[in-house]
């Protein structure tokens, strides 16, 4: 394409390249053709165009590259939810509580089982974790339950993503054989009520499940959402249920290192 | 009668069938003795069971449902777990269920694998043994149930008079032994899990506790998340999940933590802030003797400061790379009376050329500096089988060793077994049998060049992917004449499909089983289901060879009085022949087996309570001694007056099994030394192996756990950044290490679980495909003849194309 004899051939074609490289220190590689890189599983057709942030210009990055930036501000502004009305009038249907049950069945092997993680992880550390887990949130509608149980910090020893936690693929999968005929206890199901009117008991065990909201508070899956979540003494009317709950029931155990 | 107490009537006649036969597949048969306590939800049954994986011992609630193991949860009443469990606990159930579970005996005829009948398959078995006696050995591991190698160890040493019965756990915890033998006299921790509740600084040597024992590490960061002051230190050679929370990471140059536990005596010497009164009191010093021994010889007070004096903190800078001031530091802190320190480690000083120095060291400066004996104050030595102490420890199902501390090398203690065993005097050989690595490399060389062992036994674990340099100690034996290699597993392992004859076995639940953990406790449970197809237990396996044998007139089958010495009676007087396999359940033989094996144990001072205690608890922790009351209590503190009660009144501590016989511990010294094998020009990379949160140990089990395999779906290359900017290598590429002994293809993770230093490289062992230890290094410690997998030579380069 070009003649290395023209030496004009080749001085247009480096003032074109330096020149589109100023532009791009000033400009940084904004630009709408970008787009994320999908894998399958982790995203959905729902997920919207600001999905992935336009980069900043190198100039901004070199000034100061932990500054904030206005544009981030802004795209996390936009995905976030506007906080839900406590009050509104909410039912659920069967067909929703039966999806939502559906889908927490997904990623555990049996009901009660730890949840697997449907989005990839850093590798080490929990802070990642606490950011969204801590308290809870909702973000362009996908949710990030709250930590059902007590604080705890050493996530990744009971939660594992559920796929790809390398980045690259398994070599050859067929050598060793994956398939198990495990077959996990059922969702638990609502145990009804004893007197038409009554609050539910609690259809499944309480432990590890401490924190009600995380399920079933404002922000849960519509499925298992509550139609009063602004009550917050959840156990002043739903007693566990006798015949759900596994726990011995002799004394129980003190809790991690309350024995002292 | 109203719903409530249907329920309860309901559970009471479940209860009573419990003790019947087996009325339906999910209650166990308990001839006689206590009860298994099952619970309902539903129409699921629950009951413990400790955990089938690691040494940690958590107790799981086991969900039974139409003989299927359909949940589990974290026991509550557990006091290690404490109702939680890790992602490897919580799907243990889905272990039992991979759809290529061994269900028949298999015999390999030319070459390929042919389903014979159990009868057939046991009378291979004797006939290898009365063909060969001498050449039989049994290979088996710290999984092992407590009476399964009870079993073995009477069925070997007992039955055959043959001491060739080593078990994996020779590759995984024989330097802690060694280390607390030389140390205390006597082997397993004074402290327990409790020390991780009371102690102010976590010293962890070369030990990720946050992947490995993660149920442990969690009790430490919940105090931690409860606002406690807790001091984390990670003593490592590769940054891990563990440094992550850890206050302090002082990396360290392989083989030189001796370095680093000298420098810190030093410290405390040069500070005079040694604790005189316990030393005074409590021990003496010791250095290595020529020849080396585990005795070692007397040295003074002031030959052990002269030693200690070179390992300032700057020559252990230079030898460890670790900073002086971090030196400094430690020094400090075990120079504190005010603070309590726990040390904990596990493979990192185990698979260790020098495992017994260093083992020994930690110890050491735990006593000198007087940090021992009170809670928060203990070296905590971890392992990583659920039943390496129960089983391999406790039981002795070593080459050298007789249940409840003893050695085949002594006299009087062959003479008490012989007398526990009712079998005629002499009948045990006073030579130790062969080691792990000896035993494999014998199975390797053909006869006639000494390799006179002819046959192993392999059970419940996979030295075809486990041994170190798969070259020389295991593949050679599959090309010679005569080698026969038996397996009883419950997958088509590494190993299986090496083997001339393969047995399928039951595993955890499907079968009782006690086991006992990293801090002295004894577990029981009960069996839930049945196993699948012809799979049976490993304990009746060993118990139907020996009637075989018994029936083809091998004289060592018979106790004194002509009895078969696995004779079990039931409750009515009659005996029942266990050894066929649909009378094996009609009495407990665990019970039997751990009644019998409970008479060896007080002799060190690790005494068990009665079979049906440890049905009632979440285990308990030896020596469990029985009181006044007729109650069982269980000791937390060894040595300490204030916990055991063997300790005399008055003597604050006792050391009642010292070496020295003055009630004394011994505190060494050994000198630093280079690895036998370091980087070097033509191999300039330091190769460390080890394990990964999701997969245990081979991964037979936890590979067919659908969460666990995708959550880890084979092994890789841990490389740093520079290293692999060095030789444009990128994630995920393929790269190609080799050693001496062998070469294997890995996909490279740069930054990814862990993060070794410069020149330094890691390879996780649970994948079967991409078997890391034909690169690895036999080399073993001299005492404890346990090989060091934390350090080979190694080169590095990246995959050619079309190679």
């Amino acid at each position: 394409m070009i003649e290395p004899s023209s030496g004009r051939g080749l001085h247009i074609f480096l003032a074109v390249v330096v020149g589109l490289a100023i532009i791009g220190f000033f400009a940084g590689t904004r630009g709408d053709g970008f787009k994320a890189l999908s894998k399958k599983g982790y995203t959905d057709s729902a997920r919207s165009e600001h999905e992935v942030m336009e980069a900043r210009a190198y100039r901004e990055l070199m000034a100061d590259p932990f500054s904030k930036s206005s544009q981030r501000d802004e795209a996390l502004a936009k995905l976030q939810s506007a906080s839900p009305d406590l009050f509104a009038v909410y039912e659920r249907t069967q067909a929703e509580h039966e999806a939502a049950l559906a889908a927490r069945s997904e990623r555990r092997a049996y009901a009660g089982a730890p949840p697997t993680i449907p989005h990839p992880v850093r590798q080490t550390g929990a802070v990642e974790c606490m950011a969204c887990h801590s308290e809870g949130l909702v973000i362009d509608g996908k949710r990030a339950p709250a930590m059902s149980h007590r604080f705890m910090t050493n996530c990744t020893q009971c939660h594992v993503v559920s796929e790809g936690p390398m980045g690259f693929s398994e070599r050859a999968p067929e050598d060793l054989l994956l398939d198990n005929a495990f077959v996990g206890r059922d969702s638990f199901r609502l145990a009804g009520e004893s007197v038409a009117g009554a609050p539910p008991v609690i259809p499944h065990p309480s432990v590890m499940r401490t924190n009600c909201a995380s399920c079933h508070g404002v922000n849960a899956d519509p499925g298992l959402r509550t139609s009063h979540p602004w009550r917050t003494n959840c156990t002043q009317c739903h007693a566990p249920s006798a015949t759900m709950d596994q726990r011995p029931h002799q004394e129980l155990a003190p809790f991690w290192g309350a024995h002292e | 009668m109203d719903r409530r107490q249907f329920l309860k009537v309901s559970a009471m006649a479940a209860a009573t069938t419990a003790a019947g036969r087996l009325a339906h597949a999910q209650t166990p048969t308990v001839a006689a003795g206590a009860k298994a306590d099952i619970r309902r939800t539903g129409s699921v049954e629950w009951q413990k069971a400790p955990c089938r994986f690691c040494g940690t011992g958590c107790h799981l609630q086991v969900g039974v449902e139409n003989n299927r193991v359909v949940a589990i949860a974290g026991d509550e009443l557990a006091e290690v777990n404490k109702g939680l469990a890790c992602v490897k606990g919580y799907h243990v159930g889905s272990i039992l269920y991979g759809r290529d579970r061994l269900t028949r005996p298999m015999l390999k005829r030319d070459g390929k694998f042919v389903e014979i009948s159990w009868a057939e398959a046991v009378d291979i078995v004797a006939k290898r043994v009365l063909k060969d006696p001498k050449g039989f050995a049994l290979y088996g591991s710290g999984q092992w149930t407590i009476p399964e190698g009870y079993a073995g160890q009477k069925f070997m040493k007992g039955g055959l008079a043959n001491n060739h019965i080593d078990p994996n756990a020779r590759l995984c915890m024989a330097s802690a032994v060694t280390g607390f033998l030389a140390t205390y006299g006597v082997d397993e921790p004074a402290g327990t899990y409790t020390d991780l509740d009371k102690c102010d600084v976590l010293i962890m040597w070369g030990n990720n506790p946050a992947e490995m024992h993660p149920i442990l590490f969690s009790r430490v960061l919940d105090r931690r998340a409860r606002g406690e002051k807790i001091t984390l230190i990670d003593l490592g050679t590769r940054r891990t999940r563990t440094t992550d929370h850890c206050q302090h990471y002082m990396e360290f140059r392989p083989n030189s933590d001796l370095a680093i536990a000298n420098g810190i005596a030093h410290q405390l010497l040069k500070n005079e802030t040694w604790d005189k009164d316990f030393v005074d009191k409590h021990c003496n010093f010791r250095g290595a003797s020529e020849p080396a021994s585990l005795n070692g010889q007397a040295i003074s007070f002031e030959e052990y400061r002269k030693s200690m004096q070179r390992y300032t903190p700057e020559y252990v800078e230079e030898i460890s790379g670790v900073k002086a001031a971090d030196i400094v530091l430690l020094g400090e802190l075990f120079g504190r009376r005010d603070l309590r320190i726990t040390s904990t480690w596990c493979m990192g000083l185990n698979q260790h050329t020098r495992g017994t120095a260093a083992n020994s060291l930690v110890h050491g400066i735990h006593l000198l500096s007087g940090h021992f004996g009170k809670p928060g104050d203990a070296p905590m030595s971890l392992t990583g089988q659920p039943s390496a102490c129960g089983t391999v420890r406790e039981v002795g199902t070593l080459a050298h060793a007789l249940p409840g501390g003893r050695v085949v090398a002594n006299a009087a203690h062959r003479k008490e077994s012989e007398e526990f065993w009712n079998v005629p005097e002499g009948r045990i050989d006073a030579k130790p049998g062969y080691h792990t690595l000896l035993m494999w490399e014998k199975f390797s060389t053909p006869k006639e060049q000494g390799g006179d062992i002819s046959t192993i036994w392999v059970q419940v674990t996979n030295p075809g992917q486990t041994l170190p340099n798969l070259n020389k100690l295991f593949y050679p034996s599959r090309k010679i004449d005569d080698k026969f290699l038996i397996v009883s597993d419950v997958y088509m392992t590494a190993t299986a499909k090496h083997a001339d004859l393969v047995l399928p076995s039951a595993m955890w639940v499907e079968k009782n089983g006690m086991v006992g953990n990293s801090e002295r406790r004894t577990q029981q449970w009960f069996k839930m289901v049945e196993p699948p197809g012809e799979a049976r237990d490993d304990c009746w396996q060993t118990i139907a060879v020996a009637h075989r044998l018994l029936e083809l007139g091998h004289e060592g089958m018979k106790d004194k009085d002509g009895r078969f010495i696995f004779a079990v009676k039931d409750a009515k007087g009659q005996e029942v022949p266990i050894w066929r396999w649909e009378r094996y359940y009609d009495v407990n033989v665990d019970r039997h087996l751990f009644e019998e094996y409970r008479k060896f144990t007080p002799y060190k001072h690790k005494h068990l309570a009665p079979y049906d205690e440890y049905v009632k608890a979440r285990g308990l922790r030896w020596p469990v001694v029985e009181q006044k009351d007729g109650s069982w209590r269980e000791t937390e503190f060894r040595f300490a007056e204030f916990d055991d009660p063997f300790v005399e009144k008055g003597k604050g501590f006792q050391f009642y099994h010292s070496v020295t016989g003055d009630d004394r511990a011994l505190i060494w010294f050994h000198p630093y030394e280079a690895a036998p094998e370091e980087p070097d020009a033509e191999f300039p990379f330091w190769l460390c192996t080890g394990r990964v949160l999701e997969h245990w140990h081979s991964g037979t089990m936890t590979m067919r756990v659908p969460q666990l395999r995708r959550a880890m779906p084979q092994a890789y290359i841990e490389i740093n950044r520079a290293d692999a900017k060095k030789l444009s290598i990128a994630n995920g590429e393929l790269v190609i290490v080799e050693s001496r002994r062998g070469k294997l293809e890995l996909a490279a993770w740069i930054e990814g679980r862990g993060n070794p230093p410069v020149g330094s490289l890691f390879v996780p062992f649970f994948d079967e495909r991409l078997l890391i230890n034909e690169v690895t290094f036999d080399a073993h410690d001299p005492w404890s003849k346990q090989p060091d997998y934390k350090k080979c030579a190694v080169r590095l380069r990246k995959k050619g194309k079309g190679e």
